[in-house]
């Protein structure tokens, strides 16, 4: 069952396509949701209700347009809302101009020594800390760019901002990346 | 497009480490869920149909008074400018809107959480609390915190109570707030004037609001906040009323409450 049919199928009642729909998209929800909560319990919460939600909702469900876009804005907003009830959030400024991409070449060697997968760990921890320090809107704009793979322009879809909006953040959060992993890069 | 690729691999690899795909299956709680609400909704239907028909008949009621006798509406106004709730006069806001970026500040130690003996003893003022919640809530935490009163009013006090589905602050699901002052509430939430209804609350006016903003273009272009739409549809509800001199607000958020549910928390507060 694809996803045009599964849609149909569940305005027609069938629950068993509701089950299709979340084989098919759970695992990037709760990931992205995750990423931007740091918490993974109420990052399948958020997952869970957006899921009810759209089920409830599907009615006014245009079958014109995709499922998945529908379903991961509701799983960003929402996650989004729940950080900023989390009053975990922490204060940004812009500090250093490092380039980005070298933080990804070292992620870039594929390799199978032991020693080489520790350090590899290891970077991914450091990457993974300096995401959660950003702010949770500039978490979401990095993890619908690179996570979920939306251009600039779907993401300011998403977020109802500015496409020039989403540009700043997403330098904003590259320049954070590069400052909090500074001692790496070098 | 280079630098795209990296990022893509190292993001996904976080997001594989942090929630690994093997290990997410939502179905067997959202089947559990989804079953029971048909059901939910049947009864929910049948109990509101008598009530609806006589509450909107004292709607348009009261409705009327106020739009044609001044005293009366003399009266509301002052009523509401006793109550928790901040109503914004949509039309105002269609022209010159100013989108602002704000940066929250961490709380790395909150305070701990106060028993309802430091709460009578700091608060300096009577106050009831629920002895009722929907099914599955619990208590979670008390604060009070201090602002300067408005023209006076009250003690600058304000109790904050918040009860949810577990203790772990588990906000992203569900929440209920209880404010509690004996003058204006401090920080009311802003909600859309026109969806402003009277209802009565222990035998007191009050105001009920259900609905939210929503920044995604989904909701009523008719009434809107800057680049906000109100939905009706949003699962929020709020409830305000004053009782022996003392401003009640109790706010809803994914608990799919409605006045009937507020009210019946708010009934229970009868302090026996």
């Amino acid at each position: 069952m694809d996803e045009i049919e599964a849609i149909a199928q569940l305005k027609a009642g069938n629950l068993a396509a509701l089950r299709t729909l979340i084989e098919m998209y759970q695992v990037q929800a709760v990931q992205a949701a995750v990423l931007i909560t740091q918490d993974r319990a109420a990052a399948e919460d958020i997952v869970q209700n957006a899921f009810l939600r759209s089920y409830q909702r599907i009615e006014q469900f245009d079958t014109a347009r995709p499922y998945r876009p529908w379903l991961l804005r509701m799983v960003v907003n929402d996650a989004l809302k729940a950080v900023a009830r989390q009053k975990r959030l922490i204060s940004l400024d812009t500090q250093a101009d490092v380039p980005y991409h070298k933080l990804a070449e070292r992620l870039d060697t594929t390799t199978t020594e032991p020693e080489d997968v520790v350090q590899r760990n290891e970077l991914r921890d450091e990457i993974k800390e300096a995401i959660d320090k950003l702010s949770p809107r500039q978490r979401a704009v990095i993890i619908m760019r690179y996570y979920l793979g939306l251009s600039e322009r779907e993401i300011s879809n998403e977020l109802n901002c500015a496409p020039g909006t989403v540009k700043w953040h997403l330098n904003i959060a590259r320049e954070r990346l590069q400052t909090l992993l500074f001692p790496v890069v070098e | 497009m280079k630098e795209n690729n990296h990022a893509h691999w190292a993001i996904l690899e976080i997001a594989e480490h942090e929630a690994a795909g093997s290990t997410i299956d939502l179905w067997p709680r959202i089947e559990t869920r989804v079953t029971s609400i048909p059901a939910e909704k049947t009864k929910k239907i049948t109990k509101w149909k008598g009530r609806f028909a006589f509450g909107f008949a004292s709607l348009f009621l009261l409705i009327g008074l106020i739009a044609c006798v001044p005293q009366a509406r003399a009266f509301a106004e002052d009523i509401i400018q006793r109550m928790g709730i901040a109503f914004v006069d949509t039309n105002r806001f269609d022209q010159h809107t100013q989108v602002m970026e704000v940066e929250a500040t961490t709380i790395s130690n909150p305070p701990a959480s106060l028993s309802i003996d430091e709460v009578r003893k700091q608060i300096g003022f009577s106050l009831l609390l629920p002895t009722w919640l929907p099914d599955g809530l619990i208590y979670v935490d008390r604060s009070i915190s201090g602002y300067d009163p408005r023209n006076g009013q009250g003690s600058g006090k304000q109790l904050t109570v918040e009860y949810g589905r577990t203790a772990n602050f588990d906000y992203a699901s569900s929440i209920l707030f209880l404010a509690v002052n004996d003058g204006p509430i401090g920080a009311p939430p802003l909600l859309a004037e026109s969806r402003e209804q009277a209802v009565t609350v222990n035998g007191q006016p009050g105001i009920y609001v259900h609905g939210g903003w929503r920044d995604d273009g989904k909701g009523d272009p008719k009434t809107k906040l800057g680049i906000l739409q109100w939905d009706d549809q949003e699962d929020s509800a709020y409830l305000t009323w004053t009782q022996a001199g003392v401003t009640y607000l109790l706010e809803a958020h994914n608990l799919s409450l409605q006045l009937e549910g507020l009210q019946q928390v708010a009934m229970s507060m009868t302090g026996k």
